[in-house]
């Protein structure tokens, strides 16, 4: 047996002749009994197929059993995207069979490419081909391997040269086994579509464990600042991240940024950017500085549509400062102790990793004791998003206003309106980043 | 939906209708490389019909944004609206692509 389950037999003719009732001779009572057996047991041979190779070899077995003329079979089986033939089941002789039909049907010029759409129409039902009508072949039968109205493959069955014709009992009884191997091959599917979703699942995990690993702990009380950070996953993980770095006494920088794309890339190019963030930030410098390195880094050492959206933040509270540069990111909010909101840094460049060059501008503010800088990513505007209120900005503002000032209950408000309003399956990660300036060094020396 | 590409003297436009997703940016992407190995380097995208834009459709924009810039060629938006204008003013994308009515 070849391995795309085609072969070359020579029975002798005469055993064709006893097989339909139409034909006579009539069935011998014993080989009528034996062919019954045959067929019953067709099934489970089947069944037991653990491939499609192994379903194409049992094909070819049962239908050599029930037509011992059969000079070739051929089982053409169409491929996941339904637009050909699996290459393994289209090689050898199952496409020369399936050409012989289609020039019998003339249908040859689509039939040459092999493309299932345009044959779909002709195939879909039963052909029978004579043996007179091409000297020195035998008489080919197709029949279509069918799930509702979707063309699975095609049974295609040879007999000897100067066999009879099949006629319509064969083709039924073909139909029967074509019918069988529908129900075998969409489970084989089924378990191969299985397998795959298990390994994204896999990957999925990889990438929430990545991403775990990297988004930082952040201590809730630092010199100068009260900080509070959370993050919830959405469900296709992507690739948020935040970091909170102290660079001396009442100074910080923090970071807050959304890596385009989800899963494993994405989570990967995050973990290198927070890497890089903390190196940069360590070495003191200024967000424009930050940013501008790592927009260079990320453009040299990225693919062509890798992009990441970042703001970051210097925040002061000794000298009363705050530093804010955007490269395409939802600006960040700052809350004064009287409960007045701004927008803080609009973006000024493109996200980073787009541009070699790109200049990015620095806003400068002063900074209050009692002020709360509130960031985001995108994931939680887009949830607050309402008709009346584009990106959800208003929203935001009013909650961050009227919450107590208290880092960690106004992550919570915020998380529990985005929650409340009811959206299931988040298509986007929501992160944010909340720090007050309560500026102990300033404090202590009052 | 998807891509319609008219080729007009030097020109080729390229017209991006509905949802500019992963599924289209790939055809995007197959297409501007296609493009540009056949030295058709001056391209306008017509946005005018295109109502929605994610990440990896903005990725693919901008990768063949790049491309075209290495080809010493010209890309230039034409209609965009709606959603994917408020997309590329978010990330600043309108200073550094051409855009035009």
């Amino acid at each position: 047996m070849s391995r795309s389950g085609l072969g070359d037999m020579s029975q002798n003719r005469t055993t064709l002749k006893g097989n339909g009732p139409r034909r006579p001779p009539p069935l011998s009572v014993h080989s009528a009994a034996s062919r019954l057996a045959l067929l019953a047991r067709i099934p489970a041979r089947l069944s037991a197929a653990r491939d499609e190779r192994d379903l194409a070899g049992e094909t070819f077995s049962s239908v050599r059993a029930l037509w011992p003329h059969a000079r070739r079979v051929a089982l053409l089986r169409s491929n996941q995207a339904g637009t050909g033939f699996t290459k393994d089941s289209a090689q050898d002789g199952g496409q020369d069979l399936l050409r012989r039909v289609c020039s019998e049907m003339r249908i040859l010029r689509s039939a040459s490419r092999l493309q299932l759409p345009e044959l779909m129409p002709h195939l879909i039902m039963p052909v029978l081909v004579g043996s007179e009508r091409t000297p020195g072949r035998g008489p080919v039968v197709s029949v279509p391997i069918v799930h509702r109205t979707t063309l699975l493959g095609l049974l295609l069955v040879e007999g000897q040269p100067e066999a009879e014709d099949f006629t319509v009992p064969d083709l039924d009884e073909m139909s029967g086994i074509a019918a069988q191997i529908a129900l075998v091959l969409l489970r084989l599917r089924a378990e191969v579509t299985a397998t795959q979703r298990q390994r994204l699942d896999r990957d999925l995990d990889l990438a929430r464990e990545i991403q775990r690993r990297f988004l930082p702990s952040l201590a809730s009380q630092i010199s100068g600042f009260r900080v509070a950070a959370e993050y919830r996953p959405a469900y296709h993980v992507g690739g948020d991240f935040y970091d909170l770095v102290s660079v001396g006494e009442d100074r910080a920088i923090a970071v807050i940024g959304d890596v385009a794309g989800k899963g494993v890339p994405a989570a990967l190019l995050m973990s290198r950017v927070s890497h890089d963030f903390r190196r940069l930030a360590r070495a003191g410098l200024s967000p424009r500085e930050v940013l501008t390195q790592l927009n260079a880094s990320l453009f040299e050492q990225s693919t062509d549509e890798a992009f990441v959206t970042a703001v970051c933040v210097s925040l002061d509270a000794a000298r009363g400062r705050i530093e804010v540069c955007n490269a395409g990111h939802v600006a960040p909010l700052l809350r004064n102790e009287w409960g007045h909101v701004l927008s803080i840094g609009e973006a000024t460049g493109t996200p980073l990793g787009m541009l070699r060059n790109e200049n990015y501008g620095q806003d400068e503010l002063p900074l209050q004791l009692g002020d709360i800088v509130l960031m985001m990513t995108d994931g939680v505007v887009e949830a607050l998003d309402t008709d009346v209120d584009r990106l959800g900005s208003r929203a935001l503002r009013e909650l961050l206003s009227t919450a107590p000032a208290d880092v960690g209950e106004i992550n919570r408000r915020i998380l529990g309106t985005v929650e409340s309003t009811g959206v299931q399956t988040r298509p986007d990660d929501l992160t944010l980043l909340t720090v007050e300036a309560v500026g102990q060094a300033r404090r202590a020396a009052a | 939906m998807g891509l319609r590409r008219i080729d007009a003297g030097e020109i080729t436009t390229v017209q991006v209708d509905g949802t500019l997703d992963i599924t289209v940016a790939d055809e995007l992407r197959a297409l501007s490389r296609d493009l540009l190995a056949s030295g058709r380097t001056t391209i306008v995208l017509d946005l005018g019909q295109l109502r929605l834009i994610d990440s990896a459709g903005i990725g693919a924009m901008v990768a063949l944004y790049k491309r075209v810039v290495d080809h010493k060629g010209s890309l230039k938006l034409k209609g965009l609206c709606d959603q994917p204008l408020a997309m590329f003013k978010v990330l600043r994308l309108d200073r550094v692509f051409s855009l035009a009515k």
